[in-house]
């Protein structure tokens, strides 16, 4: 029987079923020549790998650690995360402040410092729920609960990425065409919409242009949200569909 | 098994991989100064698509592509300038100082056309699967094998002469 170099090569790299190897190891046995090319393909492997081993020893510049250790939100014209919890903290704290300038009021973080009316005001689609804490409302809170994924109308609010969360409940990213907080991850609480994650553009509402809205391209802040909260892969049309039937109250588990 | 999933834990496992995407970079590009920039290219894009990596596959593999994908997007975009200078002789500059059979070896590598590189690269460098390897050159597991069998007798034969 002629057993082919590949096969002799992978049966080496040890990449043959058990039922292959077993022909391969019986042939071996028989046949000197065989077990003289399967130790060369053995031989050769180790001789290349050792000629490279070296190469791991080497120090790994400092950029390239920095590059990887870097903060996903503070990647390349990235919009900068607003922590909520922060950022509330920051609201009640700066009540009692003298009021910023409004000309550079130009990010939610700021709006949120001249006072929360003033905020509210501004961002219409941003409301409050009896917890104080942050929900969607107006169009926001619309598109969060009527569309499926996909870009929207222009000038309005686009869905990214629909999924079920950790939590147990049904979390959607979103993009604002135009806004001071371009875009952000919302979870269904009970019949709201809960604002978990928000970016705050980090060069006023010209940069926002950049961001396509595909589930692929959202800001790093909020990729990174939905990584550490999803469970499973994202829901596809089917699953959306269904989910809005529901009224985006998750299925019991 | 997404709890290894967090942003904080992928980024740690990256910085852990550092060493070997230089190295294949380096495999790559034949010069390990675009072996460096083509390695923080793809660390910067993987960060900002770390959704799209499947926390059940792993993390090397697809790493190893962005790599990859990043070289090639260079080199399109200095052909697209005409600045094409790439090491086509190389094997040198990885090498200068290397004494005995790891210099041979290394410069006998250098010396393969790309695809059998690649795959010598990957699977007898990097100890990926040929299933790996072959994802990570976007080839049919067939491909990869032939590729992966001429480049291992192209090696032997340099290595005897």
């Amino acid at each position: 029987m002629t057993i082919s170099d590949e096969t002799l090569m992978a049966f080496a790299d040890g990449e043959l079923d058990a039922a292959a190897a077993a022909t391969v190891e019986a042939a071996l046995r028989d046949d000197p020549r065989i077990a003289a090319r399967v130790a060369e393909h053995r031989a050769l492997r180790a001789r290349v790998q050792a000629a490279f081993a070296e190469e791991l020893a080497e120090p790994v510049p400092r950029r390239l650690i920095d590059a990887a250790m870097r903060a996903p939100t503070a990647a390349v014209d990235a919009p900068k995360i607003v922590p909520l919890d922060a950022l509330r903290k920051r609201r009640e704290h700066s009540w009692r402040r003298a009021p910023l300038p409004l000309a550079i009021a130009a990010s939610l973080v700021l709006g949120i410092g001249i006072g929360f009316v003033a905020w509210r005001s501004a961002v219409p689609i941003l409301g409050e729920n009896a917890q104080g804490a942050l929900i969607a409302d107006g169009d926001l809170a619309r598109a969060l609960s009527d569309q499926l994924s996909g870009p929207g109308a222009a000038g309005g609010v686009g869905i990214g990425l629909s999924f079920l969360s950790k939590a147990g409940t049904y979390c959607r990213t979103f993009r604002i065409a135009k806004a001071v907080a371009p875009a952000g991850l919302a979870c269904r609480n009970g019949t709201d919409w809960r604002i978990d994650v928000l970016t705050q553009s980090a060069a006023g509402p010209g940069a926002q242009a950049a961001y396509r809205m595909a589930g692929s391209d959202l800001p790093p802040a909020v990729l990174a949200a939905v990584q550490s909260r999803i469970v499973d892969q994202p829901l596809d049309r089917t699953g959306e569909i269904a989910a809005r039937r529901r009224a985006w109250r998750a299925p019991a588990r | 098994m997404m709890t290894n999933g967090t942003p904080e834990n992928v980024q740690r496992q990256i910085v852990d991989l550092l060493p070997r995407l230089r190295r294949f970079a380096r495999n790559l590009t034949r010069n390990p100064h675009d072996a460096d920039d083509v390695v923080q290219i793809a660390v910067e894009r993987a960060l900002a698509r770390l959704s799209q990596w499947r926390s059940d596959s792993p993390l090397e593999g697809w790493m190893y592509k962005i790599v990859r994908n990043a070289w090639f997007d260079e080199i399109r975009s200095r052909k697209r300038r005409d600045e094409v200078f790439l090491a086509e002789d190389a094997g040198d500059a990885a090498t200068d100082h290397d004494p005995g059979d790891a210099l041979s070896i290394r410069a006998a590598v250098a010396r393969l056309p790309e695809e059998q590189r690649l795959a010598i690269g990957l699977v007898l460098v990097e100890g990926l699967s040929y299933r790996e390897a072959a994802d990570v050159l976007d080839v049919p597991i067939g491909t990869l094998t032939s590729r992966l069998a001429r480049g291992r007798q192209a090696l032997q034969a340099a290595l005897r002469s």
